[in-house]
């Protein structure tokens, strides 16, 4: 109950920013939505399932050019190519997902690092398609590049992409997804289809991920391969991490505070880079449960202290 | 003598093998061709012996500890800073700079080990170790970009200039690196198999708990192993820096590669990683020059990636 409201205001305040806010903090958010969107997929594949992704940010740029190549080469309408950009990179990343089924630990992270680098490549060597590094021209999705449709177009999307990780985690499949973490073995012995459980996990990811690509490319106009780089996926990975692990609200709490600090910190150039990493390395060292640990922690040695 | 050799055997047979009727086919057709053909392998082999030695330091730290360092090219740039920061700016001469660089290398990497990643418990929870270092990674290379700035920059060189091969001109630096890290390589496989260091290291590859048993010092052999892989990393560029130029983010490729000949050779496998290394600086440097120079690096990544699928083990399995 009280949780519910907390999250009513939250929403309440989100759906009243763009009254208040200057064009840039509006940029702001939209990022803040796209890192959310990753960083929430990222920790529904390697927070549950322990399969750690070090190529996630791929699966965006894969989203993002695909949805742009439909629209700028065969005339696709907008939404209808978001929704094909999002369901390409989902048979992508199960396609990886399958490559990766008897993999584990280091080897899957290598795997999905080595693929995210290929098609990094792949997008700046094949020029005629992708223009390379000048970067790709996205059709937008509105008529004029009006910053409050895709901030309401991005709030919504974020919100339904939670609400539905939340009643996919959150209920006997997050279980299940959890015990593959825990112990595989352990799990196919009690009737779990490890391969069908890890390849959802892989697919569902990949389509949060292409999604948001897609729908931030169009936003930001011009894509770049760099949109996949490595850098991006450790945005992901640490907005997670520093949020909490395998906690949906984790990369909630992670991403905006992450960016958004990123962007205070903007005016001392490439040392808040410095700052981030030492952050992650700090937060994994004293604290691998993350912020939302940290509260549970203090919250329950709170209550004990009443009793 | 055993008639039934390794694997290791036959892909190093398969390689020689390679590289004569790839040469006799490529005269037979022009022989500008053919020198352009053994251009390229010259290539490949020196390269692929710097790439073996900073994957074997690499394989050293996955193969004993089991903790992937994603931050291990990252001390290739470290290193090629330091030997320049001690040249130019503290005014040593190159070999003693390089020495005291490889030293300081050695004891970063003891007390990185020692105050960063063992309490974060990498026996036990790895995912969180690989963190730290993908952390490292942004760190250092910020580090990096904030003291040295963005700009190319060449460290210090024993060798200058350039010696004729078939009429092509061929860096010194470069037939400096491939020798010493041939010369590397040899050193350490003497040292693995003659000196209590090198036979506690292939005891702990072999079997942690029965090395424990039979009174190695575990945790003694793993920071030891951390900064001497980390050293092993800085070395290669000092090697490859002067002719590949160094700049923040120059370590990455190296790493990558790295990871690739550590998956093809085999964790800990000190031959893997010299055969490794050599078949994949053999393979990009004739996959540029004749399938397409864009993808050089996306041919090792390929690799990686079959080998994992068809291969997990790696070629070779576990083997000092």
């Amino acid at each position: 109950m009280k949780w519910g409201t907390v999250f009513g205001v939250i929403i309440l305040v989100l759906v009243l920013y763009p009254l208040v806010a200057q064009r840039y903090w509006m940029h702001v958010a939209i990022t803040t939505f796209y890192y959310v969107l990753l960083a929430v997929s990222w920790d529904a594949l390697a927070g549950y399932t322990g399969q750690f992704s070090f190529g996630h940010a791929v699966f965006a740029s894969i989203g993002a050019y695909i949805h742009a190549m439909l629209m700028a080469y065969a005339g696709v309408p907008p939404m209808i190519s978001v929704i094909l950009g999002a369901i390409f990179s989902c048979v992508v990343s199960m396609a990886i997902g399958a490559v990766c089924v008897k993999m584990s630990g280091a080897y899957l992270a290598l795997t999905t690092l080595a693929f995210s680098e290929i098609v990094r490549l792949i997008l700046i060597n094949e020029d005629q398609w992708t223009r390379g590094p000048r970067g790709l021209i996205v059709p937008p999705l509105f008529k004029g590049q009006n910053i409050y449709n895709y901030y309401y177009l991005m709030f919504i999307v974020t919100i339904l992409v939670i609400i539905v990780l939340y009643r996919i985690l959150y209920s006997p499949r997050g279980l299940i997804f959890k015990s593959l973490m825990d112990d595989e073995l352990a799990a196919s012995v009690l009737g779990v289809d490890v391969v069908k459980q890890r390849l959802y996990a892989f697919s569902l990811a990949g389509l949060i991920a292409g999604l948001a690509g897609a729908l931030y490319s169009s936003y930001i106009v011009v894509i770049t391969p760099s949109l996949g780089a490595l850098s991006e996926t450790f945005n992901a990975i640490s907005m997670s991490v520093i949020g909490g692990m395998g906690t949906v609200v984790g990369a909630l709490i992670g991403a905006p505070l992450l960016y958004v600090s990123a962007e205070i910190l903007r005016q001392y150039g490439t040392l808040r880079y410095l700052i981030q990493g030492l952050l992650v390395i700090l937060v994994v060292r004293f604290a691998p449960e993350g912020i939302v640990g940290l509260v549970k922690r203090a919250w329950e040695s709170l209550k004990g202290r009443k009793r | 003598m055993k008639l039934i050799k390794g694997m290791e055997f036959y892909i190093a047979l398969g390689i020689i093998l390679f590289i004569i009727v790839g040469t006799a086919y490529m005269y037979s057709i022009d022989p500008t061709k053919g020198n352009v053909f053994v251009y390229q392998i010259i290539n490949g082999l020196q390269t692929g012996c710097c790439y073996a030695l900073i994957a074997f330091g690499l394989s050293l730290v996955w193969g004993i500890m089991n903790l992937c360092n994603f931050a291990h090219g990252d001390f290739y740039t470290l290193g090629a800073y330091l030997a320049l920061w001690f040249s130019y700016a503290v005014g040593l001469p190159i070999i003693i700079s390089v020495i005291i660089t490889l030293v300081v290398c050695y004891i970063i990497g003891m007390m990185l080990e020692r105050g960063l990643l063992r309490p974060a418990q990498y026996v036990v929870n790895p995912q969180f170790a690989w963190i730290i270092t993908f952390g490292l990674s942004l760190f250092m290379e910020n580090l990096f970009l904030n003291v040295f700035g963005p700009f190319p920059v060449k460290p210090p060189s024993l060798v200058t200039g350039t010696i004729s091969i078939l009429g092509i001109g061929y860096s010194l630096e470069r037939v400096l690196a491939g020798t010493v890290g041939l010369i590397a390589v040899i050193t350490i496989y003497i040292m693995l198999k003659f000196t209590w260091y090198g036979r506690s290291l292939r005891a702990v590859v072999q079997d942690r708990e029965a090395a424990a048993l039979l009174g190695v010092d575990i945790s003694k052999v793993f920071y030891l192993s951390f900064g001497f892989g980390i050293m092993l990393s800085a070395l290669g560029g000092i090697l490859m820096g002067p002719y590949l130029l160094i700049d923040p983010l120059s370590g990455f490729r190296p790493g990558l590669k790295a990871f690739v000949i550590v998956v093809l050779g085999g964790m800990g496998s000190l031959k893997g990683s010299l055969i490794g290394g050599i078949l994949l600086g053999i393979i990009e440097s004739l996959g540029a020059a004749y399938i397409a120079p864009g993808y050089q690096d996306a041919f090792g990544f390929l690799l990686l990636v079959l080998t994992l699928v068809f291969k997990p083990e790696g070629l070779f399995g576990k083997e000092l």
